[in-house]
């Protein structure tokens, strides 16, 4: 249908509604602008309908100001199946192959994932724990200086009565008693 | 300072006699041209409807055309118009730092994106190519910013190819395409530059070009059959014209529209078509100063094409006359090297 034979749907329509199915050849977007003027000027109100893709996209230009986009194309294209006409010892092998191909890819696949993929950062900060040695000594009321190799040290004898008569021996711990 | 550069980029020599080729939607034309210094001279032409089988509407002319002349040469030139091309003017203006030849390089990308854009929208194909078929500076005015005018068109891939096929088909050998709109507004702005609106009325579209200072602008077309028109002649007319006027207000940007009207094409000799459109109200819906007049082009208007004696006068041979054009601007020798001729002289003369 020719510009001129839809101008002419649009003038001689009865009603208010127009609508106005657009074809695929010989129409281009000033086509659509003509069509929607004349129903303008003759107060119709025109709907524009397309036949195809091109015209489509024409009308969601006109309407919407849509600039013209690529085009994607879904469920048209299947991945190609490949059929293999070996001999079933070639298959045998062919199949251990690619079994150890397969093996190949994931163990380098882990090995990578383990020592290549997981990075991340540590702090170690270090933190001083406190040793603590205990050593068995005796204090010795007789003695005068440190034994080490008896573990004696000097002590001194001191009573103090309580109520409950318990006596508590105090050790006067000296600086060379650290040093063992 | 005018710098003309070669159309298509061709390097070899343009033929001394060469055929046009005007491949219509309803009608094939074949001219043959040849080269009188500063001007063409056409020296046969043939018409045929293009029909059912276009290559043997078109075989049949030439083999008819090669009757007449035997050595009738091979290189054609052949003209573009309509929705799947693109002519426009781009004006630069660019500090005078940069060099024209950068600047040059860089209008053309730009051009050509723009004539993506627009014919990309216009024809709905986000997918269409272009391919660039003419880029001519026009002028070069330097003054405290450098200003080129840069001529270009261009053409989808796909009717460029069916052109091309056919071309094949007759066993011509294609030299080039050329924009028809762009070497008319150059024949009939060779004396004096036109501001003039263009309608170039198709057996299968009009084509409106806006030339201002005889450089053309840019051009809008749609398709139209003129050979719907019997039904209703009155409606027929009415409506077309509503859609000129319609697609006068597509041209971005022109505060006023020339006042000078030219219809060319075979429509333009449609039965009252020429009266109908100066009692159309121009100013009604476009900014026109007054109003427009209106003319039909004759063969007499074309600068440096001569076509006495051979019958041709229709609206409908007037564009592929045009083409003549290409040859004189191929061989148009580059206003740089007249320059410098022209100071040697002036030191000579010293």
């Amino acid at each position: 249908m020719s510009l001129f034979e839809l101008l002419e749907k649009i003038v001689s329509a009865d009603e208010e509604k127009v609508t106005l199915k657009l074809p695929e050849a010989k129409i281009n977007l000033l086509s659509l602008k003509i069509l929607k003027r004349e129903a303008a000027r003759r107060g119709k109100d025109l709907k524009l309908k397309a036949k195809g893709p091109k015209a489509k996209r024409l009308i969601a230009i006109l309407e919407e100001g849509v600039k013209p986009e690529p085009v994607v194309i879904k469920g048209r294209f299947k991945v190609p199946r490949i059929r293999l006409g070996l001999i079933p010892t070639r298959r045998l092998g062919l199949i251990l192959l690619l079994l150890f191909g397969i093996l190949l890819l994931l163990g380098g696949g882990a090995y990578w994932l383990l020592n290549f993929f997981p990075r991340a950062e540590a702090t170690l900060t270090l933190k001083p724990i406190p040793m603590v040695k205990e050593i068995s000594v005796t204090a010795g009321t007789e003695a005068t200086e440190i034994d080490a190799e008896e573990s004696v040290i000097p002590g001194t004898k001191t009573s103090v009565e309580v109520e409950d008569q318990k006596s508590i021996v105090k050790l006067l711990l000296t600086e060379e008693l650290w040093a063992l | 300072m005018i710098r003309l550069r070669l159309p298509f980029r061709k390097k070899e020599e343009f033929p001394e006699e060469f055929l046009a080729l005007d491949l219509g939607g309803k009608l094939f034309k074949v001219f043959l041209f040849k080269v009188e210094g500063d001007s063409v001279r056409l020296l046969g032409a043939r018409k045929a409807p293009r029909g059912e089988e276009p290559d043997e509407s078109l075989k049949e002319i030439v083999e008819d055309l090669r009757s007449d002349f035997p050595d009738l040469p091979k290189s054609v030139v052949v003209g573009v118009s309509g929705p799947p091309t693109a002519s426009f003017t781009t004006v630069v203006r660019s500090s005078l730092a940069k060099g024209e030849e950068e600047i040059l390089d860089q209008a053309r990308k730009a051009a050509l994106k723009e004539a993506e854009r627009e014919l990309r929208g216009s024809l709905g194909d986000p997918k269409l190519s272009l391919i660039e078929l003419e880029a001519e500076v026009l002028e070069v005015k330097e003054a405290e910013k450098l200003e080129l005018y840069l001529f270009t068109s261009f053409g989808e891939k796909s009717y460029l190819r069916d052109l091309e096929a056919l071309v094949r088909q007759v066993k011509l050998s294609l030299w080039g395409f050329s924009s028809l709109p762009f070497n008319l507004v150059g024949a009939l702005s060779e004396k004096n530059e036109l501001n003039v609106l263009i309608f170039d009325i198709g057996g299968e579209k009009t084509e409106i070009s806006l030339a201002f200072g005889g450089e053309l602008m840019d051009t809008k077309s749609f398709w139209w059959d003129f050979s719907q028109s019997k039904a209703n002649p009155t409606l027929f007319l009415d409506l077309w014209l509503n859609a000129v006027s319609d697609t006068l207000g597509t041209f971005g940007e022109v505060k006023t529209f020339p006042s000078q009207i030219l219809l060319t094409g075979g429509g333009a000799s449609f039965p009252d078509l020429a009266e109908r459109a100066r009692d159309f109200p121009w100013s009604r819906d476009r900014p026109f100063d007054s109003v427009p007049e209106i003319s039909v082009i004759s063969k007499d208007k074309l600068a440096g094409i001569h076509a006495e004696g051979t019958g041709l006068d229709l609206p409908e041979d007037i564009l592929p006359l045009s083409l003549g054009r290409v040859a004189l601007r191929v061989k148009e020798e580059p206003a740089e090297i007249v320059e410098e001729e022209e100071e040697e002289k002036e030191e000579e003369e010293e």
